[in-house]
């Protein structure tokens, strides 16, 4: 007579399924991600591009114009530091998952530029 | 002998199989869905950094054109930027680059006085729509 699964082949059966689902949807999640973190690494190279631009050709930095570049850059905040005729600029932020992120440009600022 | 399948057990699989087919279905396409959002904000960051490059270059070379926003006069060539449906094109002679376009899937350019914001638009579906707006802060009025 032809007996039905038992128990612990029904469960290993949809363990297979789920495992496989979760991988899927995993990888698909981590290339939005991935996605992510890249849009935001550019906005954040905008963000230094502004700074770098304001230190090069001496003029003040428009809160206004930050508010926009940091929109989408959450706990966004620029630090520099330098020496030597020039500046590092790095901008800290939060991204999506994961570890506070960075990114830095170095410029070189004329003498007598702050 | 081999007997047929009962009705309850017919019933029964029928009810399994439409309640797994929709779940199998939106979880694919919510997996689709997500992927094509990760290629999107690949393409979108990719496409910031041309347009930012591209503006950047005629903002600083040319003279803007009063009344024209997002256009410059740059020795004897005038550079204009524009949306044709979703795509954004730098309008250009040969001697001064030539015509291109820069990127697709955009909404809107807005110029003012501290930059441009252009927002980026992913369509899907009807219902499910994905919109990114970045600045590029320049100088772009007269």
């Amino acid at each position: 007579m032809r007996r039905g699964y038992t128990l612990v082949e029904l469960m290993i059966t949809v363990a297979i399924i789920g495992i496989s689902t979760a991988i899927i949807f995993g990888a698909a999640r981590t290339a939005r991600l991935h996605g992510l973190a890249r849009l935001q690494g550019e906005r954040a190279l905008l963000l230094l591009e502004y700074h770098a631009d304001c230190a090069v050709d001496a003029r003040p930095v428009e809160p206004a114009v930050v508010e926009q570049l940091t929109a989408s850059l959450p706990d966004a905040r620029v630090s520099a530091e330098g020496g030597g005729g020039t500046t590092t600029l790095t901008v800290h932020w939060r991204p999506p998952v994961g570890l506070p992120q960075q990114r830095s440009l170095t410029v070189f600022v004329p003498a007598g530029v702050r | 002998m081999r007997r047929a399948f009962t009705a309850v057990e017919l019933a029964i699989c029928l009810s399994i199989l439409a309640i797994i087919v929709p779940l199998v279905y939106a979880g694919a396409r919510a997996v689709g869905d997500t992927h094509q959002l990760g290629l999107w904000h690949l393409q979108t960051a990719d496409e910031i950094r041309t347009i930012r490059e591209e503006l950047r270059a005629d903002a600083r070379r040319g003279l803007p054109l009063p009344d024209q926003p997002l256009s410059w006069r740059l020795g004897d060539c005038t550079v204009s930027y524009q949306l044709d449906g979703d795509v954004l094109l730098r309008h250009a002679p040969a001697a001064c680059g030539g015509s291109r376009a820069l990127a697709v899937g955009v909404e809107a350019i807005e110029p003012s006085d501290l930059g441009v914001a252009i927002t980026f638009v992913r369509i899907l579906r009807p219902t499910l729509e994905q919109r990114s707006t970045v600045f590029i802060p320049m100088e772009v009025t007269p």
